[in-house]
This record gives C-alpha cells, structure tokens and sequence, in this order.
C-alpha cells in the first residue's frame, strides 16, 4: 500500500516541482489536509515571544539573549530570523551534535587513538554544508590515515568489530535495526542472517591496519630497544611510550585488502549454507548488487547502492531524523528502526514523509536548505502540542545539550565566540616517518605530542569548574556529566539520548554551583542589572531567562523579592527548561 | 509512563509477541536487598579465596583456615570468622578478559555489542520492585562512568550515583530560602498546563519532600558513630558499604558499590596488602553490622570481580587478567552458610568442577531477589532479553 502512496506522491511531486512551488507551503498543505481528514484544528500561530526562543533552540541549540530577542521583535520578520540563523556558527555547532550522535563521536577511536582530527574533520564538514549522501559517501569510503584523511574515523571508531560496525552503519543511514540477525535469523522480521552477513561482506575488505610494512618493522625494533632500556631501569616507561606512540599515528591506515574474505560464523545453524563458509557480498534490499573485486572496492559498491536515489530508506532516515530535531517528534517515531525489511513502516502522515523524501532529493541533500524549509512552515510557527497529537511542534523539554549551551549564553552572552582551532597539519607534523626516527627522538616526539594534545581547549573561557564552551565541543569530565545527567547520548549507541526527568537533574537545577553562578551578583547578568531601575531589572531578568515580561500578577508576587531569589525561580521554572 | 504499564506498552509496539507480567512472587523474595561490590580492574582469586598449597603459584600469599571449615588467603582474617555466613564461588569462568568488557558482563550479564544496551542487574530489581518512591530503588557509590544504567529498560530505573560516600547525595544541601522560593515558583509555574508540566510539579514536589524527609539522612554517613565509621574502615569501599547499610536499612533495595585498584599487573602483592585488608575490614564490618540489626536475613551481599588474575607470577611481580577461573562470594539472605563451590585445580589455572558464569551468579541472585531468571522480556525494539541472559540459578548454594 505504501509503495502505491509513494508513487503517486513522486509523481505529484514532479509536477510541483516543476511550478516551482514553495516547499513549506505544500508541507502546511499536507499537515492541513491529514489533520482536517481527523477531524482536528490546525494550531494557534506561536506569539513572536515564543517563537524566537524555540527557532533559536532548534536551529541554533540555545536561547537567544534578551539583546537578540530585542533586536527580533523590532523587525519582527520569521522567515529572515531563520535565513539569519540558520547561516550562523550556532547551526553548525547544533548540527555537530546531531551528527556527533548518529556517528557516535566520542573523543576516542577504538585503540584509544584519539579523535581530534576526526571530530574537526566533522565540524568542517557541517560548515562547508556538504551534502548528506557525500558526507556518508566519504565516511563509507574512506582510505589513508586518521591525518591524510580524517574521515577513516569512522571505520576506526568500531575497529574490531566489523559486525557492530556495520549494524551501526545500516541503523544510522538507512534507520534499520538489523542487529538481530547478527546471530540468528530476525525474530520478527524477514531478515536472515545469510543476508546479514552477506551485506557485512562489503566491509571485510576494509582494512584498518593497512600499516606500512617497513614502518612496522622499524616499530618493532625501537620497542625492542625500548624494552632493553627498561629493563635497565626497571621501569616499562619507554616501552609504553612508543607502543602508544604508534598506536596514535602510525598503527591505523585503511586500506582495500582484496584478499580479505568474510567466512560464516561456526554456529551457523541454517540449511542454506555451512558454518565457515565464504560469503559473497550483495546488497540486502533495493536493487540487489553483487561484489565485483575486479572492477570496483566493495565498500564503493556498497555507499553507491547506499545513497542513490532508489534506495528504500536512505532518504527517508535522515528526513525523519532531522523532522524530530525540529519538531521533537519523528514521522516514524523509532528513529532507529523505520523500515520492516524493505519497506518504511507507517508513518503519522505518509503524504508528508514520501513528500519530505522527494524534497530531500530534489534539494540534492543540501541540509542547510532542507533545514530553512522545515523551519520556514507555518507549522513550525504554531504553538507548541502539549499531547503530541500532531497539532504543532512537541511541547518538549530542552536536550541535555540545549540546557548547556543556554547555560553558557547566560554566562558568557556569546557562547560562540571562541572556537576550537584546526590543528589536523599540526599534528600530522608531530608524526614524522617512523623509520626517521630513533629511540629517543620517538620518545621525545610522544612527550611533545602528549603537551600539544592538551592544548584543544587553549583560551577556553571559564564558569567555575567548567569551561563555558558549547556542549558540541565537549568529550569529557564533569560538563560530560551533567551532559549526561540531563540525559545526553552517551553515543555508544546511535542516537540514544532522552529528555527524562531525574531527581538528580532536579537537586542540579536547585542546588548545583551551575545554578549558583548564575545567582551571583558578580556574574554577567548580574552586573547588567547596575544598569537598571527595579521594575527593569526584573523584565530583563524574566525576558533573558524565559523570554517574556513578567504578567501584573508576578510582578506584585516578585515586589522585594532579590536577584538571587528571581535567579533561582526562573531557573528552575518550567518555562526555562521546557521548549514551548 | 506508569511502571507497570511499560511491558504492556512494550508488547504494544512489537507485532504480536506476548509480553509477560512483571510482578515478582511475594514468598520468592529470600533477599529483599541486595549489596552488590564489584572490584574494578580483577581481584586476583588466588590470593584471596582460592589459595593453593602449590609456592610457585602463591608467591607470598598462606592459607589460613575460615569458620566455614574451608581456606583462605591471610590477608582476610576477619573475613574468615564469618565465613559461616557465605558461599564461596571458586569456579566462575569467562572468556572476556578485557576490563570495560568485563564490567559490562558482570553488571549486566550480557556480552557487550554495539547496537543495545542491557540493564544493570540493579535496574531489573527496582524495575520489578515497581514502588513510588522519590529515589530510585537503585544506589550506585563510587560507580564507573561507562555503567551501562538502566539500558533498554525505562530511564526511571537508571541508578542514583553517589560520587563520594562522604559527601553524599550531590547538591542535596537544603537552602533555608527553599520554602520561600518554591511558593514563588508556584506563581509562575502554575499558569503552565500540561502533562509534562505536571510531571516536572510532580518531580519538584517529591524532591521537596525527599530534601525535607528522614530518607535525605540515609545518605549522611556522618550520622554514623565515628567508631563503627573506623570498624568499616576510611577506604572509599569501607565508607561506601556503611552507606550501603544504612540505604538497605532504608528499604533501598539494591546497592552497588564498586572499588578500584584490584589490576595488580605489577607489585601485586604489596598492592593487595592493601586492597584486600580494606576488603576484609569493610565486608566483616558490613556483615557484623547487618546481623546486628537483623537484616543479614533479608540481605545478601555478593563480592564479583572482572576476572581472576594469572597464576604465573610475571617479571614485575603482579599478576595479569585471567578470565578462565576465579572467584565470586555470596554472604546473607537466601544462601547456605560455610560452602565452598566449585573446584578450580592445584595452581587455581581451571575449573576442574560445577562451572559457573557471572550469568549464572547473577541469575541466582535475580531468584532471590524475586524476579524470574528465565522469563522473556522484550526491549522496546521487540528483541526478547532474560534478566540475566541465559544464566541457570544455582540451587545448589541455595538454603
């Protein structure tokens, strides 16, 4: 049935497209029509209060100063706010943190490499605005060295683990849970095993330790020395150093190993093939492709048949997942899982999700674009659905990442303006020929790689013990966890974060140094406040906080009440953390 | 969502497969708390509970004779004198022989993958225990920070961490402006009408509550004499077991404790003069304490590790990881009492009788704990889960 919907969408599609209709228009069409067949209203247009501060959560992951909402209402125009933000460092830093969790960034490589060069490579992506299918072409595809090519990152990420590597890769790109089958036919769904494996097949040829014979070798001769000489001292020093040493830079080069070959588990239990036998690689669904060795690298084949435009799902993953960071609820709500076998699972609205699909293609997967179309509906603009009955946006609380990052706007006023810096030639350089290098001079090269390493969060601006920098820049330590004690990703899985409350995030927004800071009178806002008499003192406090002036009746209510005390309220009050 | 409502909403979303109902048989509780100690980084078996009469293998380590009529390591003499009240487990085997691997297994008895998370053991027991407390039924102390939580299961279920036995619940220190800032926040929050919102006055209300009940001081070890804080001992495990017990005498019904330190690669011995004197001060301290409040019937202690440790003694005089055979110990509530099981051979190298796995310990201790170890569960994805993967209940050590 789906399949029949799709057509005729494509279709219809074409025709628009042609007249060069407004995408966001006919998205508002569509969500009219299907809520009209439920016999439901189309919601309330938001008031510009509530709409600056939700368009600068959603596109630029944090509440706009009393300064920004100020200059808003002056101009009062909705689709130049979402031009202006969707072009700032705010939107990359916000789709960092999308990405981050679909790719599972985390600050170290499996081997416990670390990720830097990687994690910058993503971020230079987001701001070039490549294209999706390019960006996961690259990743898919990716040879050469966590230097030459940071995009191998993402095969290093699982290293090892070839199998949980690919689940992954189907999971996050064509949003199919196939895990299952890893071990035993799916339980529920129509995927074998066979299948599995033969889809994993597309990766054996992947090799991670693709090292340079003479390298290696040249490794193994300093270790020995290394080891000699602490013997000596009866210390294992030296020997550690050059063994992370190499692990750091030199152990990991993706290559194409052609002679790989992936072999069937030895407990495969099913009649069509023999535990131990070799499998062939061939696409799962769709258009069914076979490995041709000779001709082209199986992981090519692979990522063509992955993003070209008659995929089943590859389309339809990231529409739905980029439809739920704007509206806080998916089409198809398991993000991770959209499809049955070949085909999408019913959606809230097919119409909608096949019409999303073609605008996704017809835009050439420029983000950026299909972005300012979704934030560009009158939909968007409407107040908030407090039930999720598909009557606005979802009346949601913010992420663990939107609450940071809001914190530090308060803080700081530009949570933007410092920036990590691209070190990626830098570090390379800091990992010569390994065959130039003797025993000392290895030695001496990790201890400065060691003292550079450190250097990432060089003139990073301070709140206390944290540093007050976006949450898309932070891997570890005590911001990671109050990240994740607001229920941030933990990104050992895709996607796998939640808005749940917890007393402990309750005790944190009451009693923490966080919410401390910000009711010191020596702080930012506090020091702003000189400026004012009284009864602007506490607007400014109520509009930067939960972007609205106090009503008659708080104003009486909050007559005498100090800045610490207004502080606290507003920190703690629904309207602060909730995205309305 | 309504706890009990969860695997109901569960079998909604999957395509036909039978949920089952999760409420634990009353009269199957033999341990209506559990304190769960998980020494980070492998506690070496043979210098502890599985010493051998082989010097080779021993090094400096002796045996000394227990009041279960079985031996030990000397470095566990108080241990020893309770050894009436515990079963020792000489024979758990596992091929995972990697530390973040291995913590994964013994919290969850599942083998790590990259595509789900499985509950702790502790999530499943306050899941099932299904009561409308302001806290979780889950304390974890001094806990790795790459703890797999509640996994699958609802968020709700997600361990309360205490970083710092001493300090206590974090940011817990009540402000006497709270009373007056609360009414101000009813003022702007009450014009707010929704269910989330409701949820975040219920949330608020609670907190409050908790802030202002008797339940905030189970978390002060500080209102324990100084001299039953001694008898635990100053070590984060001694500290963090004496909150354990004032928490289980609170009706928290599962606490974890973990301790570092136990990856003696090198200086072993020396190493575990330490680790396992705190070990042996905290654990006699913990279990004298409970028989004295009469909660030692209704409480079982278990001591898991990694892995075991090598019994090559290598060049820096420490033992490495070793998988292949080590030790686990049940003490209290729903085990027999002075029991050796399991039998590794003469240099503690393999199990030569009743292999178990963390799975199987995990599974028994689920028992006791009323929930059924071989029941299907399924995740929110529809994939069918049992509490402690395919671990068999050990009857054996069962009283």
């Amino acid at each position: 049935m789906l399949k029949k919907l799709f057509y005729s969408v494509m279709l219809a599609t074409a025709t628009l497209l042609h007249g060069q209709i407004n995408h966001s228009n006919k998205i508002d069409l569509l969500i009219a029509q299907d809520l009209k067949s439920k016999k439901l209203e189309m919601p309330k247009k938001s008031s510009d209060d509530v709409f600056v501060r939700r368009a600068f959560l959603d596109i630029v992951g944090r509440i706009p100063t009393y300064e920004e909402s100020y200059e808003f209402r002056k101009y009062n125009d909705r689709d130049a706010l979402i031009d202006y933000l969707v072009n700032t460092q705010g939107y990359n830093e916000s789709m960092f943190n999308f990405y981050a969790d679909i790719l599972r960034l985390q600050k170290q490589l499996g081997g416990r490499t670390s990720a830097e060069t990687y994690i910058t490579w993503v971020r230079e992506q987001i701001k070039k605005n490549v294209p999706y299918n390019k960006l996961v072409k690259d990743i898919l595809t990716a040879q050469g060295t966590i230097f030459t090519n940071p995009a191998v990152g993402y095969f290093l990420r699982d290293e090892g683990m070839l199998l949980d590597n690919v689940s992954n890769t189907f999971q996050g790109f064509a949003g199919m849970d196939v895990s299952c089958a890893q071990c035993h036919d799916h339980p529920f769904d129509d995927w074998s095993q066979m299948e599995y494996y033969e889809m994993s097949a597309f990766f054996t040829t992947v090799d991670t330790r693709a090292t340079d014979k003479a390298e290696s070798k040249h490794y193994n001769k300093l270790r020995e020395e290394a080891r000699a000489s602490d013997t000596a001292k009866t210390t294992k020093r030296a020997a550690n150093d050059i063994r992370n040493f190499y692990q750091q830079g030199y152990r990991n080069k993706v290559d194409s190993n052609l002679k790989k070959k992936l072999t069937l588990p030895h407990d495969y239990k099913y009649k069509d093939a023999d535990p131990g036998e070799v499998v062939t690689a061939v696409t799962p669904v769709g258009s069914r492709v076979k490995e041709n060795r000779k001709r082209t690298n199986l992981e090519v084949t692979f990522a063509d048949w992955l993003t070209e435009d008659e995929h089943p799902t590859f389309a339809a993953n990231i529409v739905n997942r980029l439809w739920h960071k704007a509206f806080g609820f998916g089409l198809i709500s398991e993000l991770n899982s959209i499809a049955e076998y070949d085909e999408l699972k019913k959606s809230r609205n097919d119409r909608l999700l096949l019409y999303l699909v073609e605008v996704m293609k017809e835009v050439d997967y420029d983000i950026k674009k299909f972005n300012t179309i979704l934030y560009k509906t009158k939909f968007y603009g409407c107040e908030t659905d407090p039930v999720d009955n598909f009557q606005g946006p979802l009346m949601r609380r913010m992420t663990a990442a939107q609450l940071w990052d809001s914190l530090m706007t308060l803080y700081t006023g530009d949570v933007d303006a410092w920036q990590p810096e691209n070190r990626i030639e830098e570090l390379q350089g800091m990992f010569p020929k390994m065959s130039s290098l003797t025993l000392d001079q290895a030695i001496k090269s990790y201890k400065e790689y060691n003292e550079y390493k450190k250097g990432y969060y060089k003139g990073a601006p301070k709140v206390g013990k944290y540093m007050a920098i976006r949450s898309s820049m932070i891997f570890d330590g005590n911001a990671r966890n109050f990240l994740l004690e607001f229920g941030a990703s933990d990104r050992d899985l895709i996607e796998n974060g939640n808005q749940e409350a917890n007393i402990m995030q309750i005790l944190t927004l009451m009693n923490s140094s966080m919410t401390q800071q910000l009711m010191s009178v020596k702080g930012r806002i506090g020091q702003k406040l000189l400026d004012y008499q009284r009864e602007e003192a506490v607007d400014y406090c109520f509009r930067t906080f939960i972007g609205r002036s106090p009503s008659a009746e708080e104003q009486e209510a909050f007559k005498g009440v100090g800045f610490t005390d207004i502080v606290w309220v507003l920190v703690n009050s629904h309207e602060f953390k909730l995205i309305f | 969502m309504k706890r009990r409502t969860f695997i109901e909403a569960l079998a909604a979303t999957t395509y036909g497969v039978k949920a089952y109902a999760n409420a634990p048989v009353a009269d199957n509780v033999k341990a209506k708390n559990i304190i769960y100690i998980c020494l980070d980084g492998g506690m070496s078996h043979i210098d502890t509970f599985d010493p051998k009469d082989d010097k080779e293998v021993m090094g400096d380590t002796e045996k000394i004779l227990t009041r279960g009529d079985f031996q030990i390591g000397h470095r566990l003499p108080k241990l020893a004198e309770v050894m009436d009240k515990a079963v020792v487990i000489n024979s758990t085997t596992s091929k995972t022989g990697a530390h973040q691997q291995a913590q994964y297994l013994s919290r969850t008895s599942y083998r790590q993958i990259g595509t789900i998370t499985h509950p702790a053991l502790g999530s499943w027991v306050s899941h099932i225990s299904d009561r409308d407390k302001a806290i979780p039924d889950f304390v974890l102390v001094n806990g790795i920070s790459t703890h797999p939580g509640s996994g699958f299961l609802p968020k709700s279920q997600s361990p309360l961490p205490i970083v710092d036995p001493k300090s206590g619940l974090k940011n817990s220190k009540v402000d006497d402006k709270l009373q007056e800032r609360m009414a101000l926040l009813k003022v702007i929050n009450s014009k707010i009408k929704a269910p989330i919102a409701d949820t975040y006055n219920e949330f608020y209300d609670n907190t409050v509550r908790f802030l202002k009940s008797k339940d905030l001081e189970l978390f002060d070890i500080a209102k324990e004499p100084s001299k039953k804080r001694a008898r635990y001992g100053e070590s984060r495990l001694g500290q963090g077991l004496l909150l354990a017990k004032r928490l289980v005498k609170g009706d928290i019904k599962f606490v974890e404790v973990s301790s570092g330190g136990w990856d003696t690669h090198t200086d072993n011995f020396t190493k575990l003069d330490d680790r396992v004197k705190e070990l042996d001060d905290s654990v006699s301290a913990l279990v004298e304490d409970l028989a004295s409040e009469g909660l030692l019937d209704s409480t079982l202690i278990v001591i898991a590790t990694e892995f075991g440790r090598t019994p090559k003694i290598n060049a820096n005089t420490g033992r490495d990881h070793y998988p292949k055979a080590y030790s686990t110990v049940l003490i209290g509530a729903g085990v027999k009492g002075g029991m050796s099981y399991g039998e590794t051979d003469d240099t503690a190298s393999k199990v030569i009788k009743d292999p178990v796995t963390i799975s199987d310990i995990n599974a028994t201790v689920a028992h006791l704990a009323g929930l059924d170890a071989e029941k299907e569960y399924l995740s929110p994805t529809g994939r069918p889960f049992e509490v402690a993967d395919k671990g068999k209940v050990i009857t054996d050590i069962l009283s």
